[in-house]
């Protein structure tokens, strides 16, 4: 435990060392459009009232459209994996919906969502969409054979191999997946608010350039990350918490 | 199950026709004017043109050619960093929090703050296309390189094998498919990174065209290199899937399992 | 040996930083001086830069031209900032902002204006389902413009002043121009802030029953008002006097030939601004004063109305923002 925290602390002049060549690049500039981190901190004091109200605006949507994605998406992916001739030709639909990136749809979604927030919803449970998809459909797909003639010798009947042995040796790929997923959907989020920008952070973001308070926006930047960096803990923890056993199977025997 | 492997043969066409073919219908339906939301043919038609006059296709080669380049560039960073991480504890540890950190911030967020520091040109591509492709090389290939079993490196140990040899001939191609699972995801979103800059600050490429194109009011176009760009992802990882068959392909065969 | 690697690594990191570094300056030193680097967002008035290029009237002045598109006022200003275009050409907003917030820019030939009574090239336009009649109809109602801290927001909140409204009586969206006809076809905006050639495509949309509600960025166009400016940074305007006449002397001499050649000004809308034939034909140049010359007082204007409605804080002197030439 003791060499744990050691290697925590040491980790972190890493990070450090960074934020000190950026200040010291930022003090050679001498510019506004290039801040320091001093200039960031202060306009995250200065800023963090309104950022922290945007910021709920944006999870909130972000919650909605991975809501959405989880419902229809694994599903399909479960059903595309078992269903192996659709699986398998429908691939490189999935491949080129993937690559689409959402500036590039949302005029197109716009069409038929409108600019509020089901337009943003719906971006954002295409951009969660492809992780989960791929996963549920690689996971159901792949299971392990050697499972699956387990089920037979035990003569299981159909129900009970898929609640058995199918849905718990494929959840781990579709937590993979949900964890991809919940990261898209905030990075698509934002995105989505940045290009119809109503409210949300990336709204704040896009003003904040728009009147170079470059500052102030690497402040929401800041905000995001660590609405990333506390939201990934958090299903870290849900997954360790779940999927004991699959972790306590996948440590190497010592 | 004759008819089954000639779809899957055919795959490709299937998916285009799928594809086309929906949305042909909801034009048919007329849900929308047709103004904004032209039908198939007009579609081609607009692209022909634009191919026959040479401009899509240089721009196709500039965008495509920034992904690859990219896309190699931050493999190779992320596996450096992944090998790194292996090699040192402190390092892996201080590497883990720069990449929680910096990994939830999407590329449209950095670019508009970007362009001020690095301007319009080479930088400001190589900065945001690394910052967001680097991760899934690198996380995929830690993981990996962690999850080599201890059996396969105390047979190397037993050969008498040094740190370095057994870095490079043990663990490094015990880890590639993984490294390579990666890579294929990275490549997506190196693509998408691109034309993202392209259109927010880009002067060229397939995401300046699309810009472009909207602010003439030619629809059509637009949507013709909207299929481009799903193209493009079809062809970035039957790349991807092509490399990682010449690298690893030893691992795809012992993988192959009778059904 | 770890400690080797790490030591090897960092060295290795560093020195890449370095080589890079000095190349970048190599590369910035050996630029010539002749050379003028013009970042641009394409709109009607800058149909003549692109024009003079095209008959080779900037390399009959000794001056070798680069033109940059970029995607708006702002990134228009980074590519200044960030050292990577020399010139740059928008809405006079977005330099007036990067100065206030540091950018040390001048502007200094302005080639459009507006004025009353017909020589306006914004407006703001309503579809027929949102039942706007005028600009006091908006209240409460969607409408949409295309950047924040530009000419559009600009001219809804002075048009909203002068009805007696704000911003806040208002749900405003930021939307980019091409989407809006659709927009407000489908009706997800009621109203919204357009230029050429999007206006005239909305105009022109029957479907869409359009009702002009305002036109003129601002209420007040008694006046003329500048509704674009070219500028540069301080360094390089006070580094580069001669060519700067010269790129004015250039433009004057396109400006000039445009509107005294049709055929010429619609093949050079065609070619430029990718426009069908058939739309060329409407297509005008938006000039009314032959003289490209900026004066604080014009920029004092603009600082008014934008201080008037709130987008900045006042007092602000016109003056500063004006680098004056002589051409």
């Amino acid at each position: 435990m003791k060499r744990e925290t050691r290697i925590a602390l040491l980790g972190l002049l890493v990070p450090l060392g960074i934020v000190i060549l950026w200040q010291i690049a930022a003090l050679l500039q001498k510019t506004p459009l290039f801040p320091g981190p001093g200039k960031v901190v202060v306009a995250i004091w200065d800023n963090y009232p309104v950022i922290l109200h945007q910021l709920g605006i944006t999870l909130r949507r972000a919650s909605a459209g991975f809501a959405v994605a989880v419902v229809t998406m694994i599903p399909l992916g479960i059903f595309l994996g078992r269903v192996r001739v659709v699986g398998k030709v429908l691939e490189p639909l999935m491949d080129m919906l993937a690559t689409l990136p959402p500036p590039a749809i949302i005029p197109l979604v716009m069409l038929f969502a409108g600019t509020g927030d089901w337009a943003k919803i719906v971006i954002i449970a295409y951009a969660a969409a492809v992780p989960l998809l791929m996963n549920s459909y690689e996971a159901s797909h792949s299971i392990n054979p050697m499972l699956s003639r387990v089920a037979k010798s035990l003569h299981l009947s159909r129900l009970e191999t898929m609640r058995l042995i199918d849905w718990p040796s494929s959840l781990p790929m579709i937590a993979t997946g949900a964890r991809l997923a919940i990261a898209s959907s905030l990075l698509v989020s934002v995105t989505s608010e940045m290009l119809l920008s109503t409210n949300g952070i990336g709204t704040y973001l896009q003003r904040s350039q728009e009147n170079f308070r470059i500052d102030a926006g690497l402040a929401g930047i800041a905000f995001i990350s660590l609405a990333g960096v506390l939201v990934n803990a958090g299903v870290f923890r849900l997954e360790k918490k779940w999927l004991f056993w699959h972790y306590r199977d996948q440590r190497p025997a010592e | 199950m004759n008819w089954a492997i000639w779809a899957e043969r055919l795959r490709v066409p299937i998916c285009a026709a799928l594809l086309l073919g929906a949305w042909q219908l909801v034009y048919a339906l007329g849900v929308v004017p047709e103004k904004y939301f032209p039908s198939i043919p007009t579609i081609a038609t607009a692209f022909w043109a634009m191919l026959n006059d040479g401009t899509v296709l240089s721009a196709w080669a500039v965008t495509f050619g920034r992904a690859t380049v990219g896309l190699i560039g931050a493999a190779l960073l992320g596996v450096a960093l992944a090998i790194i991480s292996d090699l040192s504890p402190v390092l892996s540890r201080g590497i883990r929090y720069i990449s929680d950190v910096l990994q939830p911030i999407p590329p449209a967020a950095f670019v508009p703050m970007a362009v001020f520091m690095l301007g319009l040109g080479t930088k400001l591509y190589a900065f945001v296309i690394i910052l967001v492709t680097i991760w899934p090389p690198y996380l995929n290939g830690v993981a990996a390189l962690a999850g080599v079993g201890s059996v396969q490196l105390n047979t190397g140990r037993m050969f008498g094998l040094t740190n370095w040899q057994l870095l490079w001939q043990v663990k490094l191609p015990a880890a590639l498919p993984e490294i390579f699972t990666g890579i294929r995801y990275a490549a997506t979103i190196s693509l998408i990174a691109v034309i993202v800059a392209e259109m927010l600050a880009g002067r060229d490429g397939i995401g300046f065209m699309i810009f472009k194109k909207a602010f003439a009011l030619r629809t059509p176009e637009v949507f013709g290199l909207m299929f481009l760009v799903g193209l493009n992802g079809v062809l970035l990882n039957g790349l991807v899937n092509l490399l990682r068959q010449g690298l690893t392909g030893w691992h795809i065969k012992m993988m192959e399992r009778p059904e | 040996m770890a400690k080797f690697i790490r030591r090897a690594v960092l060295g290795g990191v560093l020195s890449g930083v370095a080589i890079a570094t000095v190349l970048a300056s190599t590369i910035a030193a050996s630029a010539e001086d002749t050379k003028v680097r013009i970042a641009y967002f394409l709109a009607d008035s800058m149909l003549p830069a692109l024009y003079a290029q095209e008959k080779g009237y900037f390399a009959a002045a000794g001056i070798a031209p680069e033109f940059i598109a970029v995607q708006g006022g702002p990134a228009v200003v980074a590519a200044i900032a960030s050292g990577e275009a020399d010139i740059g050409y928008s809405s006079p907003v977005p330099p007036i902002n990067g100065r206030l917030n540091g950018v040390p820019i001048k502007m200094f030939l302005q080639l459009s204006q507006e004025v009353d009574p017909d020589k306006k090239y914004t407006w703001l336009v309503a579809s027929g389902a949102s039942g706007i009649k005028d600009m006091a109809g908006v209240k409460g109602k969607k409408i949409a413009f295309n950047a924040n801290g530009g000419l559009c927001e600009l001219m809804w909140c002075d048009h909203l002043a002068a009805t007696g409204l704000t911003i806040d009586d208002v749900r405003p969206v930021v939307l980019p121009f091409p989407e809006q006809e659709a927009a407000l076809e489908q009706g997800n905006i009621d109203a919204t802030c357009a230029i050429n050639p999007f206006y005239s495509s909305i105009s022109g949309n029957t479907a869409l029953a359009p009702v002009t509600i305002a036109a003129g960025t601002l209420h007040d166009l008694t006046q003329p008002l500048m509704n674009d400016a070219l500028f540069a940074s301080d360094d390089w305007l006070a580094a580069n006097g001669e060519a700067v006449v010269k790129v004015a002397q250039v433009m004057d001499k396109a400006r000039h030939e445009l509107l005294g050649n049709r055929a010429a000004l619609e093949g050079a809308a065609v070619q430029f601004m990718e426009l069908t034939p058939e739309a060329a034909k409407a297509f005008n140049l938006p000039i009314v004063k032959e003289s490209m010359a900026i004066t604080g007082a014009d920029v004092q204007r603009i600082l008014d109305a934008m201080i008037a409605t709130g987008m900045q804080p006042g007092p602000l002197n016109g003056a500063d923002f004006v680098a004056e030439v002589k051409y």
